[in-house]
């Protein structure tokens, strides 16, 4: 029965050979539809596993092949079903399908419409062997393979952006940070080789609590190790710079990839890691700390954007780092549930937000008078309300959820994360408040600034609904958003009971009214200091009063902390002045240490054409040469 | 007598000797009804080369079920073995893809069933050279391959350059052979035999045997291109017809050195002293080859010049396994003697291919191809093209490619003698290898220009019996570099032949 998961990764794997051969053919939107049927047929495999699953909860793993042998090493090509990575699967082809469905409308028209799909239902193949790995090594794939999705569909438009190469460097940027990542992912992989001689998950949980005591080094060396891969995945500081720049990408991409699924792949490998972080618990701290003040910085830096889609990075940022401070502090459930309930209600916020840029775009078509117009600048938003109400509800209903306020899907996961951080490090948890504060307040000023108020653009003035294709898919997530939180409501604790049976000792804290009632009034505090100061600027027709308020600090926010600054002075600027400098050399001096042997041959091969002469006496004399020259060899050898 | 008959090796040699006077009989016959020779000469070429498949099957099977065969006709004493299958398996297979070639490149000239007979006769020549097994007769194929050479090499005889070629290579060669005559003399008078495995018992080491072994050494080594033995060698091998240039390159001058080789290891107790020498000559080949490869233009001789530079390599990997005593040398020097038959085979055939696209062998236009007509046939024959570089670039060296395998062998086994000699000369080997990119690259980065040369835009269509020899050759490069246990049959009693000739 469990064999089944080969067909989750069977059919994105068909739908996107078909369309890489018959993509031209089948055209716009037939390619489309094919990746979106792909995609929920995957979802319907995972949910008939999930049934079996419910039967037999122990799991399985499906051997496929033998993939790499050499020596002891044995790594075997086979697909891990357990409670933890089903919850991942269904996530992603879940949402991963609902997304493809909304990109057929919002992709509709752009030339290169086959192309997207293709690289979609590769990035969905890429991260379902991720999710379904049953080795380090099968994980990595999966990792790299997700990556360099990434990297495709951030430079999806790769002729736009800045100059022409604005995407395409967002691309890159994304793609070398992330291998500063990749970088710890292989030392971990080397490091678990050394000590356990295996890689496979099954082995290696046995053999950790034996070979290894609690807090020994050799733990805490692979448990960082790991934290780095996820530190550059996940967008963590000091690594996060990489992904506000990504929001070049189309918006379904950002929605799937850079929200929903792949960014969440660290909380994954943390969680799935969990037999190595519980004997590292200094690694644990650092990573629950990480964690939390990624998520205050990110949730202040949200404040300070402009761009519609660089808001939700940011808060994407700071709840990865909610995610992050959960599994540090041990509370994988939490974690995994936030996952799960941040998948719905940011990939809902990004499509809703993609609906807005979408209807402004298309106006603009009609407006060319303004050339420089930018469609995702907020500044040039405002009073969408009325023009777009299916979107307006959405976006609101998610920006809700994301505030955390009952009885929304985002209250009940943000809340198992407080509560883990109340019990264990009350100083996390102070820091996490003010996260959770900063994120109901920024959300209301976008809010404020993107669907209230005068409209500040003609395009704005001229907004209409998005049609069906885009408005379906976002009720389907509001939906998912308004309900998500049922899976573990406080008192069954039915997700956190699902994933007892992968991971060990969660022990579900019990709900604690006082810390929920905190939560909720913070929440409900920061969305009436925004709309108290976005109500009465916008009715001024002000700018924006922080910028006033906080003055440089507020420039310091929206360049994400200024992290880009500092990386640029420290070490692109100085790298590229070396490289210069190599460069000098290698045109100088180098270029004549080559020449040298250059010449050399020249040279010989000049004087040994001279001994080409076409004279048939001097061939013959040469044999006779050659005979006495010879037997003089001969003798002398004797 | 019906041991002779039944003997698969007999039928093998049988075929193309008997062949070519019939090939010539046919030929002449038919211009008596219609004009043109060449056609039924050539179809009684290609059947019996095709024919001659069939007992080299059964040759092939009875080597590695039973062992080396003998068979005894007369006076005449011939043995199969490793070495002398892998000879002809170069020969029949080169020979069969040139016959099929050639009657396009030559379609319209005069003599062409001389031409096949002739073909057939070397090739006949060739597989006696490498299963004689005494000594005089050993010497008799060896002259018969050559007069069929260099009949061949002067085909286009109203050419003087070709003439000159042929003069050259004629006086040349027969200087080497009086050199090996007197060599055979020589260790008939010291042993009073001729019988190989019989001169080795009966003769001791002694300073004639020496001599003679020198003598051998030149007069091989002029057919087999050692330098400084090979000044004849750009001529013949660029003025003969491309299908000869093929034949000439890939298996006449290796199958002078087999010869070198028998006769060698029937002078016994001096195997290291011929490792050691082979080993210098090789590492001189290599670098003088290359050498002399860098300043050219002309397509066909260049490919000539990097004859004498894989020569050089063939050479290395056998004395590696001579002096070390290790198998892999020796393989893999016998398995770069049948890539070099591919490889270069296919660039001459791909070369030649353009002479006749670009009508460059016309009467009044004829004059040689050169690197500036290569550019861009990429547009105009794309699949020329990629074999041609296919070619090229195996001849270079570039994995994944049939060259590289067995350059890689070569050098693998010369570091893994931990003899720092041969680690030094195994380094030199890569370096030679790398070098020889310099005329190499030229080649294939001419052919993928995007702008056609004149002679190219204006060429014509290439028929399709030239393209099948082409096709065939490209693929067995892609192949052999793939899977290089394809001809392991074939290598691995070579082989361990060679090295049980010299114990």
């Amino acid at each position: 029965m469990f064999s089944l998961v080969l067909l989750v990764l069977l059919f994105p794997l068909m739908g996107l050979s078909i369309n890489l051969v018959f993509g031209r053919r089948l055209g716009d939107p037939g390619a489309g539809i094919l990746a979106s049927l792909s995609a929920g047929l995957a979802f319907v495999v995972s949910l008939v596993l999930l049934a079996a699953l419910r039967l037999e909860p122990q799991g399985a793993v499906i051997p496929l092949a033998t993939w790499i042998q050499i020596g002891t090493l044995d790594i075997p090509w086979a697909l891990q079903v357990d409670t933890l990575s089903l919850t991942m699967m269904l996530v992603v082809s879940g949402v991963g399908a609902v997304i493809h469905f909304y990109a057929i409308a919002y992709m509709r028209g752009d030339p290169g419409f086959v192309r997207f799909f293709i690289y979609l239902n590769l990035f969905l193949f890429a991260m379902l062997v991720l999710v379904s790995a049953s080795n380090y090594a099968m994980l990595f794939v999966g990792w790299e393979g997700v990556g360099l999705c990434s990297y495709l569909l951030i430079g999806f438009w790769f002729d736009r952006g800045e100059q022409g190469i604005g995407n395409a460097s967002a691309a890159r940027k994304a793609f070398v940070v992330n291998r500063i990542g990749d970088l710890g992912f292989l030392l971990a992989l080397f490091l678990m080789f050394w000590t356990f001689g295996s890689l496979n998950f099954a082995d290696i949980s046995p053999l950790a609590e034996e070979k290894l005591a609690l807090g020994a080094p050799l733990a805490v060396g692979i448990t960082t190790a790991l934290l780095v891969a996820a530190i550059g995945k996940s967008a963590q500081i000091p690594l996060f710079v990489w992904l506000p720049d990504a929001m070049a990408g189309p918006t379904p991409v950002s929605a799937l990839i850079h929200a929903a699924t792949m960014v969440t792949a660290g909380v994954y490998l943390i969680a799935r890691s969990q037999f190595l972080f519980d004997l590292a618990p200094l690694t644990q701290m650092v990573t629950a700390g990480i964690g939390a003040v990624t998520a205050l910085m990110a949730a202040a830096a949200a404040a300070g954007q402009f761009d519609i889609k660089r808001v939700l990075a940011y808060s994407t940022i700071s709840q990865l780092g909610f995610m992050m401070t959960a599994v540090g502090l041990g509370a994988y459930a939490a974690g995994i549930f936030h996952l799960t309930t941040h998948a719905f209600f940011k990939a809902l916020l990004f499509l809703a937000a993609g609906s807005v840029v979408h209807a402004l775009q298309h106006n603009h078509g009609a407006h060319m008078a303004h050339r420089d117009f930018d469609p995702q600048d907020m500044r040039g938003m405002g009073g969408l309300h009325r023009r777009m109400p299916v979107t307006f509800w959405v976006y609101l209903i998610g920006a809700l959820a994301l505030a955390g306020l009952p009885p929304l899907s985002g209250f009940f996961s943000k809340d198992e994360i407080l509560l883990a951080a109340f019990v264990d490090q009350k100083a996390l948890f102070a820091i996490l408040l003010a996260a959770a504060f900063l994120t109901s307040f920024y959300m209301a000023r976008q809010i404020w600034l993107v669907f209230f108020g005068p409209a500040k653009s003609p395009a704005a003035a001229a907004a209409r609904e998005s049609p069906a294709g885009l408005a379906v898919p976002l009720v389907i997530l509001a939906a998912l958003a308004v309900v998500g939180g049922g899976l573990n409501l406080p008192g069954s604790h039915a997700f956190s009971h699902w994933l007892e049976r992968t991971l060990e000792h969660l022990n579900p804290p019990s709900f604690d009214l006082y810390v929920a009632l905190l939560a909720t009034l913070l929440a409900l505090a920061g969305i009436t200091l925004a709309s108290v100061l976005y109500r009465r600027a916008l009715r001024a027709g002000q700018a924006d009063p922080l910028e006033r308020i906080l003055g440089r600090m507020f420039g310091l926010l929206g360049r994400g902390w200024g992290l880009d600054d500092i990386y640029a002075a420290l070490i692109i600027r100085p790298y590229g002045r070396l490289t210069a400098r190599l460069a000098d050399l290698d045109l100088g001096a180098l270029t004549f240490l080559e020449g040298l042997p250059v010449g050399l041959i020249r040279l010989l091969s000049a004087g040994s054409r001279l001994t080409q002469t076409g004279q048939l006496n001097w061939n013959v004399a040469g044999i006779v040469f050659g005979v006495i020259a010879i037997l003089l060899v001969l003798v002398w050898m004797q | 007598m019906d041991a002779v008959v039944d003997n698969p090796l007999v039928w093998m040699m049988a075929l193309p000797l008997l062949g070519a006077p019939l090939a010539y009989l046919a030929g002449s016959a038919w211009t008596r009804f219609r004009s043109g020779d060449g056609a039924p000469a050539r179809l009684v070429a290609l059947l019996c080369l095709l024919g001659a498949w069939i007992p080299f099957g059964s040759c092939l099977r009875y080597l590695v079920a039973n062992g080396p065969l003998a068979v005894q006709i007369g006076d005449i004493g011939l043995r199969l073995d490793g070495v002398s299958l892998l000879l002809a398996a170069v020969a029949l297979g080169l020979g069969t893809l040139v016959a099929l070639y050639s009657g396009a490149a030559l379609d319209g000239e005069d003599g062409q069933a001389k031409y096949y007979a002739m073909l057939l006769a070397m090739i006949g020549a060739m597989i006696g050279l490498g299963s004689a097994a005494d000594l005089f007769n050993l010497w008799l194929w060896f002259e018969a391959m050559t007069i069929s050479s260099y009949l061949l090499v002067a085909f286009h005889r109203e050419q003087r350059a070709s003439l000159e070629a042929g003069v050259k290579y004629l006086v040349q060669s027969a200087a080497g052979s009086v050199l090996v005559l007197l060599g055979v003399a020589l260790v008939l008078a010291q042993t009073g035999t001729m019988d190989l495995s019989e001169i080795r018992q009966a003769g001791s080491p002694s300073a004639a045997l020496l001599v003679s072994g020198g003598l051998f050494v030149v007069g091989f080594g002029v057919k087999a291109a050692l330098v400084p033995l090979h000044t004849w060698l750009p001529d013949a091998h660029a003025q003969a017809p491309s299908g000869i240039s093929a034949m000439l390159s890939g298996v006449v001058i290796e199958a002078a050195l087999v010869g070198l080789l028998r006769v060698l290891a029937a002078l016994a107790g001096f195997g290291q002293t011929w490792g050691v020498l082979l080993m210098a000559v090789g590492a001189i080949n290599v670098l003088v080859g290359n050498l002399l490869a860098l300043g050219q233009v002309r397509v066909k001789r260049l490919l000539a010049y990097s004859s004498i530079s894989h020569m050089g390599f063939i050479l290395l990997g056998i004395a590696f396994g001579l002096y070390a005593r290790q198998q892999s040398g020796a393989q893999g020097g016998l398995f770069h003697l049948i890539n070099h038959g591919l490889m270069k085979g296919l660039a001459f055939l791909a070369a030649g291919a353009l002479i006749y696209a670009l009508g460059l062998q016309l009467p009044g236009r004829h004059r040689p191809l050169t690197i500036p007509d290569l550019d861009g046939t990429s547009r105009r024959y794309p699949t020329l093209a990629l074999a041609f570089s296919l070619a090229v670039l195996g001849l270079a060296g570039l994995p994944p490619l049939a060259g590289f395998m067995s350059k890689w062998q070569i050098i693998a086994a010369g570091v893994a003698s931990r003899d720092w000699w041969l680690i030094g000369l195994a380094l030199f080997a890569g370096i030679n290898s790398l070098i020889s990119l310099g005329y190499y690259f030229p080649l294939v980065n001419a052919v993928y220009r995007s702008v056609p040369s004149e002679a190219v835009q204006n060429g014509r269509a290439l028929p399709v019996t030239m393209q099948i020899p082409i096709l065939v050759l490209g693929l067995a490069v892609v192949a052999l570099g793939l899977w290089p246990r394809l001809v392991g049959p074939l290598v691995e009693p070579a082989g361990a032949a060679l090295l049980a000739m010299f114990p």
